[in-house]
């Protein structure tokens, strides 16, 4: 059987699946629909300092082959999450991350410091591109300068792993993921929604309770894939990213690795198709015996083998050891 | 690890026919097992097999039989237009059976209220209800004769039923609100149909004293309480899941 295995920041992965922030709660609904512990990993709902009501409704709104939402972060907050949620989360076999959120690059810290002794959170997403609350979140993802200093800030603090999910409402996300890397983070995630609105023409006025929500789902694909694409094309395996945005199918999946993704994340297709990310495993899995991969890391980045100088053929041992260091195969030509 | 009881399921549609208004009917058989679902609960039906429109909608599971799923809709939109061009055969998928059914079955008689094709929410409870040997009476409204399409139902279970009409057409002319004064306090109220009707129950429930349960609409994502979109304010200001911790709520514990 082919080896859907990957090693990212020193972590193990059962495979490189995970479901995406906001799509699947904390994995605790999901144990009624099927065994949770096949995904890769689960990346949590956005967990803030203190508990966030969310947004008024409408919160969200369909759009051609996508839809806007606006939930506004609603979480228990960090105490009660560790409370109440945890310890459900706990006997589910595969790797936790926490979507962590502030309002200031204070609560930032607080939130992860407050997750650093729960083993079961491997990692953080740091959530700096939340299209939908007024403080916070995207204030730190659209300044370069102030997401430096904040990652900065974090990586001080803590032990595990952190992965920033970078907006792509940003006129270039190279520049963002230069700041990442150059300030230490250990993974980057591209992309998190586009920014849109929708008006409802029968009562002339907009459609979302705070007019404006973030697009996701099939309709962004190509988005992400693009921006995958440009900053693997900056940093090569300097940092791993972890693609999101618009995957349904495991083909889906095949465009954002060979764009340069490490591992994928299924989101709003949760909503619609709720063992997506179990098909993409199997479409993964099916397609490397097919194709005689033996390894996964063999395809993230395929698509660029004429843009890179040098090595085109890789091996899973130097792929792995270049992320172990860090990295040192620039591959922008 | 809890019971996997959320089935993403093949059905093929058995029937899908126009009664009358915007309203339709829908028999579908599922392909795999599915629990038997309660009262209150609801499916989510896959429209299109391309993206557009990507969403699945959600439909109260009206009634079934040995072999297939009712349901009842309004064609409204793009979803339940595409809905509407279902041949008999063809096959989509449903996720089923969704919500808690967390009606009141307390008491002896049951009013149960249903404004247009919200009566669907409320028809399996009123066999439920009359399984456990209770009295039941469906109150059915709309804004005219052709919107009561599902008087064919009320009729072939036999149910007793009081019409309402916004024109007269058929019943009494008014608003189903009005019923709340013709049965005493001793009837427990389940109601299920637009916000507005809700509300105007509600207001009423209050000052007549009766018991009122409603269930909810919502504009839903996933309908498996992840996508947080369907939320109403709890009567504490705190948002509740309609697909999850609902759709059927005591009215006393949300803010209409």
């Amino acid at each position: 059987m082919a080896d859907l295995s990957i090693e990212l920041f020193g972590i193990r992965f059962k495979n490189p699946v995970w479901v995406a922030s906001g799509t699947f709660g904390y994995g605790i609904e999901a144990t009624r629909i099927y065994d949770v512990s096949k995904l890769g990993a689960v990346v949590t709902k956005g967990i803030s300092l203190r508990p966030r009501p969310g947004n008024e409704t409408p919160r969200i709104i369909e759009t051609p082959c996508g839809m806007l939402n606006s939930i506004g972060l609603q979480n228990p907050g960090v105490e009660s999450f560790l409370k109440e949620l945890y310890p459900q989360i706990e006997k589910i076999d595969t790797h936790f991350i926490a979507n962590v959120f502030g309002e200031s690059e204070e609560e930032y810290v607080e939130v992860c410091l407050a997750l650093e002794s729960a083993h079961k959170i491997v990692a953080y997403e740091l959530n700096v591109s939340c299209p939908n609350v007024k403080k916070g979140g995207i204030v730190f993802g659209h300044d370069p300068k102030v997401l430096g200093s904040l990652v900065e800030r974090i990586k001080a603090k803590i032990r595990k792993p952190l992965l920033v999910k970078l907006s792509p409402n940003v006129s270039d996300i190279t520049e963002f993921a230069k700041v990442c890397v150059d300030s230490g983070a250990d993974g980057l995630v591209l992309i998190n929604t586009l920014l849109g609105m929708r008006i409802n023409i029968r009562k002339a006025r907009p459609e979302l309770s705070t007019k404006t929500g973030g697009l996701s789902g099939p309709a962004i694909l190509p988005v992400a894939v693009r921006m995958i694409w440009q900053t693997f094309e900056r940093f090569g395996f300097r940092i791993p990213i972890v693609g999101v945005g618009g995957i349904t199918t495991h083909e889906d999946a095949l465009e954002h690795i060979y764009a340069g993704a490490s591992a994928v994340q299924v989101g709003t297709a949760n909503f619609y198709e709720p063992f997506a990310p179990l098909k993409v495993i199997e479409g993964l899995r099916e397609f490397m015996e097919r194709e005689g991969v033996e390894s996964f890391s063999k395809l993230v980045g395929k698509a660029h083998r004429l843009d890179i100088k040098g090595d085109v053929n890789l091996s899973q041992k130097t792929l792995q050891d270049s992320f172990r260091k860090g990295g040192d195969t620039e591959c922008r030509p | 690890m809890s019971e996997r009881d959320f089935r993403d399921v093949r059905v093929r549609v058995a029937e899908n026919r126009f009664i009358s208004g915007k309203l339709w009917f829908m028999r579908l058989e599922p392909l795999g097992s599915v629990p038997k679902p309660k009262a209150g609960q609801f499916l989510m039906l896959e429209v299109s097999s391309t993206y557009d429109p990507m969403g699945r909608r959600a439909f109260a599971i009206a009634d079934y039989d040995d072999k297939s799923l009712w349901i009842y809709y309004d064609v409204v939109g793009r979803g339940t237009g595409l809905m509407s061009l279902f041949r008999e055969g063809k096959e989509v998928r449903a996720f089923l059976p969704l919500g808690k059914g967390l009606f009141n079955y307390e008491g002896d008689r049951h009013l149960l209220i249903g404004g247009g094709v919200g009566l669907a929410g409320l028809t399996l409870l009123g066999k439920e209800l009359r399984t456990l040997g209770k009295e039941v009476v469906f109150v059915y409204g709309a804004k005219s004769k052709e919107h009561l399409g599902m008087l064919e139902w009320l009729k072939r279970e036999g149910f007793e039923y009081i019409l309402y009409t916004d024109d007269g057409s058929v019943g009494r002319r008014g608003y189903v609100v009005e019923a709340l004064r013709d049965f005493g306090k001793d009837w427990q109220i389940s109601a299920c149909g637009p916000y507005p009707m809700l509300k105007a129950l509600y207001s009423q429930a209050k000052k007549t004293g009766h018991r009122l349960y409603l269930s909810l609409e919502s504009r839903m994502a996933c309908g498996w309480g992840v996508c947080l979109g369907c939320v109403i304010k709890s009567s504490e200001g705190k948002f509740l899941r309609v697909c999850y911790e609902g759709p059927v709520f005591n009215a006393e514990s949300v803010r209409l």
